[in-house]
């Protein structure tokens, strides 16, 4: 194979590309984007509590499968407080099963990429649209953990 | 960088990715191969779409012919990771894209579905290859989750939940 600049970005497996990018959003979101990042935030506080609702009712296993998503949620938490330059609040309690929880996340998709659209700051865009590609690939799982449960029965 | 120069290495990165598609289809059968027959044929699509919006010439990169790969690729398992990196590659330039570029626009739209589609594709393949890291922050650059992140106060959790940035999964 052909060793060239841009074969090497690919055998870093992406790290000597991403070197060359921007490690955080290097400044407060615009008042433009400020509604938005509550809203989302919101959301993100809700789905939190809706997982610590239904960790509460789950065996070990499944409570730990859980657990890794919950970790997933808390730390978009993390990133959109930091993009407003909030304090840390705990979410809310919550209510929510599994099935729940999917549907939680398949329904959010729409709106946080509506989001990332209309963000003005592009940081808080990428950050919005990332929270929506990994709540997408967390309503796939959920929904295929779902199908495969119901083909046990 | 710009909105130009995020696109033209997104485009440069699908290149990759089909590339190396081309190379782990070679080591998968059944139903990995299908679903990575169907993920070549996705990131065709994704290429087509970043040449329609690059506003200039410049801005359309040529393939190479070939592309050297992160590890030797010669089992299921090694296919499998490869794709999980081709699609954090591709995680990676999306938000570049979404990033560089103004709101409401087709690049702006672009890059967010783009960066939905391969997130659902790589954690697909990492659940076919038995790995849970799945990252918090697709396509996000390194260290951004770790400035972000708060702790988790969920018992159950471990320390392999810790986000990783595009492309840093092996």
């Amino acid at each position: 194979m052909q060793l060239t600049r841009r074969s090497l970005l690919l055998a870093a497996g992406g790290l000597a590309l991403a070197a060359c990018r921007p490690k955080r959003p290097a400044r407060p979101a615009s008042v433009a984007d400020r509604a938005a990042l509550v809203s989302v935030l919101d959301a993100e506080r809700t789905l939190v509590a809706g997982y610590d609702a239904a960790i509460a009712q789950q065996d070990a296993v499944a409570a730990g499968r859980l657990g890794l998503e919950r970790d997933r949620h808390a730390a978009h938490i993390g990133a959109l407080q930091n993009a407003m330059r909030e304090p840390t609040a705990s979410a809310n309690a919550g209510t929510a099963t599994g099935s729940a929880l999917g549907t939680m996340l398949h329904e959010s998709v729409p709106t946080l990429q509506a989001a990332a659209n209309a963000a003005v700051d592009g940081a808080v865009a990428a950050l919005f649209a990332s929270i929506a590609a990994e709540h997408s690939a967390a309503a796939r799982a959920a929904a295929q953990t779902g199908a495969a449960k119901r083909r046990r029965r | 960088m710009t909105s130009g120069a995020a696109i033209r290495a997104a485009l440069e990165a699908e290149y990759a990715v089909i590339y190396g598609y081309g190379v782990a289809g070679g080591r998968l059968r059944g139903r990995d191969l299908a679903f990575a027959q169907e993920r070549l044929a996705t990131h065709q699509e994704w290429r087509d779409q970043l040449l329609a919006v690059a506003s200039s010439a410049a801005d359309r990169p040529a393939p190479l012919p070939a592309y050297e790969l992160p590890f030797p690729v010669e089992d299921p398992a090694a296919a499998r990771r490869l794709a999980v990196r081709l699609e954090d590659g591709a995680a990676g330039a999306a938000w570049d894209v979404v990033a560089a570029s103004r709101p409401a626009t087709a690049a702006r739209r672009l890059g967010v579905a783009l960066l939905a589609d391969v997130a659902v594709a790589a954690a697909d393949w990492r659940t076919r290859g038995h790995v849970d890291d799945d990252p918090a922050f697709p396509g996000a650059p390194p260290g951004f989750a770790q400035a972000d992140s708060q702790p988790s106060t969920t018992p159950t959790t471990s320390p392999s939940s810790t986000t990783t940035a595009s492309g840093s999964t092996s």
